[in-house]
């Protein structure tokens, strides 16, 4: 079994107003990837790639262990797909598009597909056009969790879904989760999604991956610290500051690189630590954004 | 064949089982239409149901068979499955061709049996009425090519136009060859060289538009 079920080496592609820039990641298989980036920001056209319906101008991609795009027959076979841009037939109903797809996938769970039908409150015989946005969505992810995949890629599939519907979708997946083989990648910008599910983060922006760790790791290493400064001291100078906010003597800082070392540091450089506080994904997510557009090394 | 160009031919008919049900129907109208009298307003109206049927068909076939793929994003469903982008256009042009040649076949073979069966109306009939059904055949070819391709209206559009001057210019233009005229008042069923050069040079259009499309389909590095 690969260790990797997705790799990308130096991928780039280039449109006339975007462009890829040579993206390296890699996706540890059984692993959940929450993939955040803005609208725009190059998650779709990666995940486009990993399926092979657009082809990299450069670099190299690897999936289940199949070279992409020239393998994507035998990588889709076990790759399930579920995307808010992606719409199955308005005429035909639930029951033909999961007759279809089992007719294709030969490890479709027809006991698994019926117990999805009734946990998501979905009736076989309905037409798609007949279903709601976030009914829509559960049919799409049932037809991707029934086929059994070894991955399964979801191109923001909890944007537009009421509460409900959007827990209905995250709580299926969670429960996907306890099969270790299966590896996901889950793009989104909503970070309290990927928070809820993911166990690896990714930040994209402007065509660059900008971050690639564990969320343990990610949640871990970042920190707001409420501190006191001295009036003639200057908290900008001091290391591994990403972001600084007020001007008096009460001031906080975000660092990227926290460590007991680090709080020492600061202390000896005359600051008066008043509080350590964890930071949300969100506010990392944003404090990279911000620190990786003021032009600061992450 | 492939099994998933098959699965996807089998999909495609599914889709499209009433609106083809719909056409099926209205074609045996017409040709039960050329059973009247051949000077009468019926046949004339079967005639006309026939080519209209056909035309209508080939425009309809590429809007919901091809177009709305795009447009209505079913193309990334499609497209995530395993499928190649060559196989997804081979198996569109099986499709619709299909679903094309059916009623056309049916228009084709009724018309032969009602000209064949007919003394009033000369054998020689036959082979201007081929040419103009296969240049109907043609002018569908280069509308679904136009839009698999481009995968947009305003390519099918553009090309549904081109089309519909090129058929009613090919017809005008056939009855203006002394050869193709007199043929076609005579009792000969024997098709003259000016016909099968005619033919062949149609085959090879048809042949050479869905090899284009193809290669085209092949080449591309973008598929939604």
């Amino acid at each position: 079994m690969n260790t990797h079920a997705v790799e990308l080496h130096k991928v780039g592609k280039r449109y006339k107003y975007f462009s890829l820039n040579d993206i390296s990641l890699s996706l540890p298989t059984g692993s959940i990837t929450g993939f955040i980036g803005v609208n725009g920001a190059g998650k779709s056209t990666t995940i486009r790639i990993l399926l092979g319906l657009v082809h990299q101008d450069h670099g190299s991609v690897q999936v289940l262990g199949q070279a992409m795009p020239e393998q994507q027959v035998l990588a889709k076979r076990e790759i399930g797909y579920v995307s808010e841009d992606m719409r199955l037939y308005p005429k035909a109903s639930l029951a033909w598009h999961m007759q279809f797809i089992q007719s294709i996938y030969p490890n479709w769970d027809q006991a698994y597909a019926e117990q999805l039908l009734k946990r998501f409150d979905l009736r076989a015989e309905q037409k798609i056009k007949g279903l709601s946005h976030g009914q829509r969505v559960k049919a799409s992810l049932l037809l991707a969790l029934a086929r059994r995949p070894k991955l399964l890629i979801l191109d923001e599939p909890t944007t537009g879904l009421d509460p409900v519907a959007r827990q209905e979708v995250l709580t299926a997946l969670i429960e996907v989760l306890a099969d270790e083989d299966r590896t996901i990648l889950f793009s989104s910008h909503n970070t309290l999604d990927v928070e809820q599910i993911s166990d690896q983060v990714v930040f994209i922006d402007q065509g660059s991956i900008i971050e690639a760790r564990s969320k343990e790791d990610l949640l871990d290493a970042w920190r707001r610290l409420r501190v006191r400064v001295a009036p003639d001291q200057t908290v900008a100078q001091l290391p591994y500051v990403l972001q600084h906010q007020g001007h008096g003597q009460l001031q906080t800082i975000i660092t990227n690189r926290y460590s007991p070392e680090l709080q020492q540091t600061y202390q000896q450089a005359g600051l008066e630590i008043q509080a350590v506080e964890l930071l949300t994904l969100e506010e990392i997510f944003v404090a990279s954004i911000q620190a990786r557009r003021e032009g600061k090394n992450l | 064949m492939n099994s998933m160009i098959n699965h996807l031919v089998r999909k495609d008919w599914q889709i499209n089982r009433t609106m083809m049900s719909i056409y099926l129907g209205a074609m045996l109208v017409a040709l039960a239409m050329l059973l009247a009298d051949d000077n009468s307003f019926v046949f004339g109206i079967g005639v006309i149901l026939i080519l209209t049927v056909l035309m209508i068909l080939g425009i309809h076939l590429t809007t919901s068979n091809v177009i709305s793929e795009h447009t209505q994003k079913t193309l990334a469903f499609i497209m995530s499955l395993p499928v190649s982008g060559r196989q997804y256009a081979l198996a569109k042009i099986l499709a619709n061709l299909s679903m094309f040649l059916l009623p056309w076949l049916l228009a084709l073979v009724g018309s032969w049996l009602i000209i064949l069966s007919r003394d009033s109306l000369p054998n020689g009939l036959a082979a201007i009425t081929t040419l103009a059904l296969i240049e109907i055949l043609l002018s569908y070819c280069l509308i679904m090519m136009m839009g698999l391709v481009t995968g947009s209206q305003h390519g099918a559009i553009g090309a549904m136009a081109l089309a519909n001057l090129g058929f009613q210019g090919f017809l005008w233009g056939i009855l203006q060859i002394p050869a193709i005229a007199q043929h076609r008042d005579s009792n000969s069923l024997a098709w003259n060289s000016t016909e099968l050069s005619i033919l062949a040079i149609q085959l090879v259009i048809i042949v050479g538009l869905l090899g284009i499309t193809l290669v085209v389909q092949q080449r591309k590095t973008n598929f939604i």
